[in-house]
């Protein structure tokens, strides 16, 4: 990891969002909600034609962002986020954060981060903490 | 609609089941495949997991909790925030223990979707010697419609 200041930007991550993933997640986390691989389900309940990504995806796309930052999955300690929006098949999504706080005697590092839509509306928005290298 | 007061009564301080929980090595390749954590491809897990793995081994289902807030899942019911700790990760093929309680009801009311009620539960994972590996705290908004 480079020299961390305030206001240091991490490095961000795209996804392009795919109906694949989404049908694994819902078997992983035993998860019923049709919208997440029933197309006919969206549409019934008026969200349009395509499947809606689960939150906790948009949320893994974030902690990414953090990982490839940080080094490892150990590395983050904290991550807490405001869901603000659906993301839908198909669509492309950003990671990013900014660095809003550094503890060099606990070798942690604050930052807000969010996840946004190509149009730049956010997704989520919220903070985390990593450890910074040693 | 339900008086909220009934429902925090009922609720709050209510602990889940909690059990056991164990992510297999094939399950967190596919995990990680599906979160797209490319960066991620050893037996440690993903800080994901917690959040997943707390689902899975908090002794009820996210459709029982919607059942106790008197709701069902055709009534929107929609993510609110979600807060990840986490203390170690956890790894593929070691057992855990989740324990989990539900901490707050609240009613409020927003200008898009009017009164709706937020559902907030704390999971906790824990290790073969006791120890909190990792927290997640969720929180669920279920619109009221009258």
């Amino acid at each position: 990891m480079a020299r961390i200041d305030i206001g240091t930007s991490i490095p961000e991550r795209t996804v392009d969002v795919r109906a694949e993933h989404m049908k694994v997640f819902s078997l992983l986390t035993h998860d019923p909600n049709p919208i997440h691989w029933d197309v006919a389900a969206v549409e019934q309940a008026g969200f349009g034609d395509r499947l809606i990504n689960q939150g906790g995806l948009n949320v893994a796309y974030l902690i990414n962002a953090l990982i490839s930052w940080a080094g490892s999955p150990d590395a983050v300690r904290t991550v807490t986020v405001r869901f603000l929006g659906n993301v839908f098949a198909a669509e492309v999504v950003t990671a990013g954060g900014v660095v809003t706080h550094v503890d060099e005697e606990r070798g942690l590092v604050e930052l807000d981060v969010w996840l946004a839509r190509e149009d730049g509306t956010k997704v989520l928005s919220g903070t985390a903490t990593v450890a910074a290298a040693p | 609609m339900i008086d909220v007061d009934v429902l925090r009564e009922r609720l709050v301080g209510r602990e889940l089941p909690g059990g056991e929980l164990r992510v297999e090595g094939f399950e967190a390749w596919l995990g990680h495949d599906a979160m797209r954590a490319d960066d991620v491809r050893s037996d440690v897990l993903h800080p994901l997991w917690l959040f997943v793995g707390g689902l899975r081994g908090m002794g009820t289902t996210i459709n029982g909790l919607i059942e106790l807030m008197e709701a069902t899942p055709e009534d929107g019911v929609m993510f609110g925030e979600l807060s990840i700790e986490q203390s170690t990760s956890m790894k593929a093929g070691l057992d855990y223990q989740v324990r989990g309680s539900i901490t707050d009801v609240a009613r409020r009311e927003g200008r898009r979707i009017g009164t709706f009620d937020v559902l907030t539960f704390e999971l906790e994972t824990l290790d073969a010697t006791g120890g909190v590996v990792g927290t997640v705290t969720s929180s669920f908004v279920f619109p009221r419609r009258s």
